[in-house]
């Protein structure tokens, strides 16, 4: 029995089969998982003779093939020898198998995302809302109902499940579980084993989620659970298994870098908090606006980094448009000789700052200014020799993204702060950010399918024009520049400046560089730091100050960092807390060093608790490879000992104790407080004592701009 | 190995082959300066090695047209193994040296997988050989990070005309000792 | 995706490590003030890179020489100062 249906596509993924599924969710609320057809088309050139004995080997395998003129991004219409298979599944075999037997041809739109065929075939997007006819069993028609674009999209409402854990499991095996489903709580044991697999499965069955949130779920739970309960399946497809991808170490990119376990569902998300870069920040439906736009599934866009977004996104608009798809980049620089590359070889302008306290100043952002360079400028790799053609499709990609960054930006102004969508908009809203923010390194990437070193050159050589620009501006309207850094500008102005002195730099900024900036804030003071091994020496973005409105910007301190322990950082926070309240921060030097004393009289008492001592390292290499080993290559030995993997490029926890460290938390009086003391104290010297100590004096910067002086006469003073 | 390698002429139809840490890097630039204040060199660079401002410092060692003999070494750089060989199959043969610095340095990046990477090395070799006829090729490789990627080294060291191995300070996977 | 040419901070660095023999053979005093001087180029990064310098160590130079400038300058603004402050106490006490 037909039935048609309004609802929203929630995923697409292949059964081992090779068959396609989707899992969509109508009005009604009823989850539907669904066969779908669909035929995928690759194609190949290259020279005529392997084209041909090509053609002869899959004509013997009885798959077809047509000749095709396509579209190349460089080359223009060329001709294509097109091989369409019935399936993703077998299409992905006799690709793999043509390349291995003939590596010399080029394959194109070889190896795309599903979800980003499924949008190009159907229109349909993950998590659009679409219209479906289905007998039950297979997926009969599929029409979108809107667009990645639209800035409120409708949503189906999802039920979510929470596993949290009492501890890290790879420490210590935890005693319990604790479930959360909208109002309902459970904490169930996992001893007696049995009976905790029974309750597991009762409460799954019984909410039946659409989300499983959990701590340590990739690394830790989801493959405890398919060794002790192998037949278990948490799937809410039976004919799936979980797939867990096993971690790996590998060597990439020239450094070590390391992927823990990812479990993955069908029919349901899982995601795994500790294991999901950018989800802290983004949330839920932040990984939902990436799948949206990106055709990536939401347990990918939850746990990878952007730049798969984006790489997506650009295969949709070729597809889209008919343009054929490399399945590697071979795009190789052209030469060019040493004096050439050294004057286009540089990074964004990056403008020392002048050392010092400065009260009064305004920070001018320019807005994404790199995805509104490669718009405005046309920067794509087909475009590089021919600036006058139509945009192409780098441009052509970010303009509707940029568009819809910069509505769910302007909605969020509107908005009054107590409205509860605001919370919403800005998951949203940062995480196109992060597609934005990526989008520019992927012009060069070395993966990129469509990338060009060149054109990332161009991209930079712009934006140092647009500060140098920018920077002339300002100057001409009697500001002094204190700080340009890649997309921001500082400025300052003797006698203190307001928003309103700020405007009209900010309109002739705009005006002359066609991009849009933006008044980050007026600074009510601001310390621009040296470096820490020279005194002398001014490093870019390195500042701490406060905004009129009380709120604080940090760059460069230890509470940035991922290694700083929790009262290190605290400290510090508490300092510029105090700061804060000043109109010049010198003012309150002193209460913030009783502070310090004060946090380092509790450390040395045992008041501190350990858990916020707790120091966070990533190790650099194999644990076996060091000879002396640091604090983090103790801590790997004593994991190993206990039978934990530790690899390069994993982050480690511990603890300083007297005996060395510790990965278990260790009792307050174990502590070394010495140690911690140390780290305290460089915490706090690193605010504090720029603030009391003037910058160096033969090179005083402050002195750069001081207007030269018609000195007023000192009175002398009478009887002399 | 500097002193060695600079008193050495590379002929045409050989192919050199330098291993050492970061690519030889250091030992490289006044092989390269030194070709290039004779003439024109061409460098394909695998791994971001080419060391820009230290070229022109030597350069300048030797003559003031820094300008000049900077505009005789043509740079190529490649980021991937498969740009390595669209780079290789794009160049010609000439009489024009040619460089190719850290050569398996995008061949060692295990997203590759190893059957494509020896695939990709065979035929950027085939390349080679067909470059050196007129002009030496000289190629720079690191070691190999991972033991999983010996064989690619290998192989290019067995093509080689004449190899320079750097002596490898020989750390034994060490014990840990106790703080 | 890593650069090929350094950046100039790494560039100075090594330039001045070449200077090594130079300095050594100074005096105590003198080092300090080749030290002070070298390090006065490093707030004009921005600038030495974009004269695009085959050799940025001449842009380097001239950012030093700048920075001398500018101390003249001060000086010669603090005499004039002095001298008119002087010739102030000379009129009052002649007066």
């Amino acid at each position: 029995m037909k039935v048609e249906c309004l609802g929203w596509l929630m995923d697409v993924y292949l059964r081992p089969d090779g068959t396609p599924m989707l899992w969509l969710i109508d009005q009604t609320g009823k989850r539907w998982l669904l066969r779908m057809h669909l035929p995928v088309t690759f194609y190949v050139t290259g020279g005529r003779a392997d084209l041909r004995q090509a053609w002869r080997y899959l004509s013997s395998r009885s798959v077809s093939c047509e000749r095709q003129d396509r579209k190349d991004l460089f080359r223009g219409q060329c001709p294509v020898m097109a091989v369409t298979l019935p399936d993703p599944a077998s299409a992905q075999a006799v690709y793999h198998d043509l390349r291995r037997n003939f590596p010399l041809l080029d394959y194109y739109d070889a190896d795309l995302p599903l979800g980003v065929r499924l949008a190009g075939h159907t229109g349909v997007h993950l998590l659009g809302q679409c219209r479906f006819t289905t007998d039950g069993e297979q997926i009969l028609m599929l029409s979108p109902l809107d667009s990645p674009w639209d800035l409120d999209p409708s949503a189906p409402s999802l039920r979510i499940l929470e596993v949290e854990l009492p501890d890290d499991p790879h420490l210590s095996p935890p005693a319990w579980l604790d479930l959360r489903f909208q109002t309902f709580r459970y904490r169930l044991s996992l001893e007696p084993l049995r009976a905790f697999g029974a309750n597991l499965r009762a409460l799954l069955s019984r909410f039946d989620p659409d989300v499983i949130l959990t701590d340590y779920g990739d690394t830790w739970l989801f493959p405890f659970l398919q060794k002790v309960f192998p037949e278990f399946n948490l799937n809410r497809d039976p004919g799936m298994a979980v797939a867990v991808r096993p971690a790996r170490t590998l060597f990439a990119y020239g450094q070590v870098l390391y992927r823990g376990e990812q479990a993955f569902l069908f029919g349901r998300w899982h995601i795994d908090r500790r294991n999901a870069a950018l989800f802290g920040e983004i949330g839920l439906e932040g990984a939902m606006e990436l799948a949206r736009v990106t055709q990536l599934g939401v347990q990918e866009t939850a746990r990878k980094s952007p730049g798969a977004g984006i790489t997506a996104m650009q295969m949709l608009t070729a597809l889209q448009e008919g343009v054929l798809i490399p399945a590697v980049k071979q795009q190789a620089e052209s030469p060019r000789t040493l004096s050439d590359l050294i004057r286009a070889d540089r990074g964004g302008m990056i403008y020392q700052p002048l050392v010092g306290v400065y009260r009064h100043v305004a920070e001018i952002d320019f807005a994404s200014m790199y995805p509104s360079i490669m718009v405005q400028a046309n920067i794509s790799p087909e475009t590089l020799a021919h600036p006058d053609a139509p945009p192409g499709l780098i441009p052509r990609t970010l303009t509707p993204l940029l568009r819809k960054r910069l509505a769910l930006k302007q909605r969020l102004q509107t908005l009054d702060p107590r409205d509860e969508r605001i919370a919403g908009l800005k998951a949203r809203q940062s995480a196109l950010k992060w597609l934005l923010v990526v989008c520019f390194g992927y012009l060069g990437y070395k993966n990129a399918r469509f990338g060009k070193v060149e054109s990332h050159e161009k991209v930079t050589a712009l934006s140092r024009e647009l500060l140098l620009q920018a920077k002339e501006l300002a100057e001409e309207q009697g500001f002094t520049v204190l700080h340009m850094y890649v997309d921001s500008l500082f400025v300052h102005r003797e006698g203190g400046l307001c928003r309103e002195d700020v405007a009209p730099l900010l309109e002739a900024i705009q005006a002359r560089t066609s991009i849009g900036v933006t008044l980050e804030g007026i600074y009510r003071w601001l310390v621009f730091l040296p470096s820490r091994q020279d005194g002398r020496t001014p490093v870019p973005n390195r500042y701490f100050g406060v905004f009129e409105d009380g709120t604080l910007k940090v760059r460069g301190l230890a509470l940035r960092r991922h290694d700083t322990c929790a009262f290190a950082a605290s400290v510090q926070g508490e300092i510029l807390r105090i700061l804060a309240q000043a109109e010049d921060p010198r003012e309150r030097v002193a209460d913030a060093r009783v502070l310090v004393q004060r946090e380092l009289q509790r450390l040395s008492r045992g008041q501190i608790p350990p858990a916020v001592l707790k120091v966070a390292v990533k190790l650099s290499r194999a644990p076996e490879s060091f000879r002396k080993p640091g604090p983090a290559a103790q801590a790997a030995r004593l994991l190993a000992e206990r039978g934990v993997a530790v690899r390069a490029g994993m982050r480690l926890h511990f603890w300083f104790t007297r005996q060395g460290v510790s990965v278990d938390m260790p009792a307050p009086s174990m502590v070394d407080v010495d140690r911690y003391a140390r780290l305290v104290q460089r915490a706090a010297e690193e605010i504090l004592q720029p603030l009391e100590s003037p910058p160096p004096v033969p090179f005083q910067p402050r002195l750069l701009f001081v207007p030269l002086p018609v000195h007023p006469l000192a009175p002398i003073p009478e009887g002399q | 190995m500097n002193d060695i390698m600079l008193s050495q002429s590379f002929p045409a139809g050989s192919m050199a082959v330098i291993c050492a840490t970061h690519a030889a890097a250091d030992h490289i630039s006044p092989l390269i300066v030194r070709l290039a204040l004779g003439g024109t060199v061409q460098v394909l660079d695998g791994g971001n090695r080419l060391q820009a401002y230290p070229l022109t410092r030597l350069i300048r060692r030797h003559t003031p047209a820094v300008e000049e003999v900077s505009q005789r070494i043509y740079v190529r750089r490649a980021f991937t193994a498969y740009q390595m060989l669209a780079l290789l199959e794009e160049s010609s043969p000439s009489s024009v040296p040619c460089i190719l610095l850290d050569l398996l340095a995008s061949f060692y990046d295990e997203t590759l997988p190893l059957k494509e990477a020896q695939s990709l090395l065979k035929r950027c070799l085939e390349r080679s050989d067909s470059l050196r006829v007129l002009a030496p090729v000289i190629v720079t490789l690191t070691p190999p990070p991972t033991p999983r990627r010996y064989s690619l080294f290998e192989v290019v060291c067995q093509r080689a005309d004449a190899l320079w191995l750097e002596p490898q300070p020989s750390a034994p996977p060490v014990q840990f000792s106790l703080f | 995706m890593g650069r090929t040419v350094p950046t100039l901070t790494r560039q100075l660095n090594e330039t001045e490590a070449a200077l090594q023999g130079f300095r050594r053979a100074l005096r105590r005093s003198d080092q300090l003030l080749l030290d002070a001087l070298l390090a006065s180029a490093r707030p004009h990064l921005a600038a030495i890179t974009a004269s695009e310098m085959l050799l940025p160590f001449e842009a380097a130079l001239l950012a030093m020489l700048l920075e001398q400038s500018r101390r003249v300058m001060l000086l010669e603004q603090e005499v004039q100062h002095l001298q008119q402050e002087i010739a102030l106490l000379r009129r009052n006490h002649e007066g």
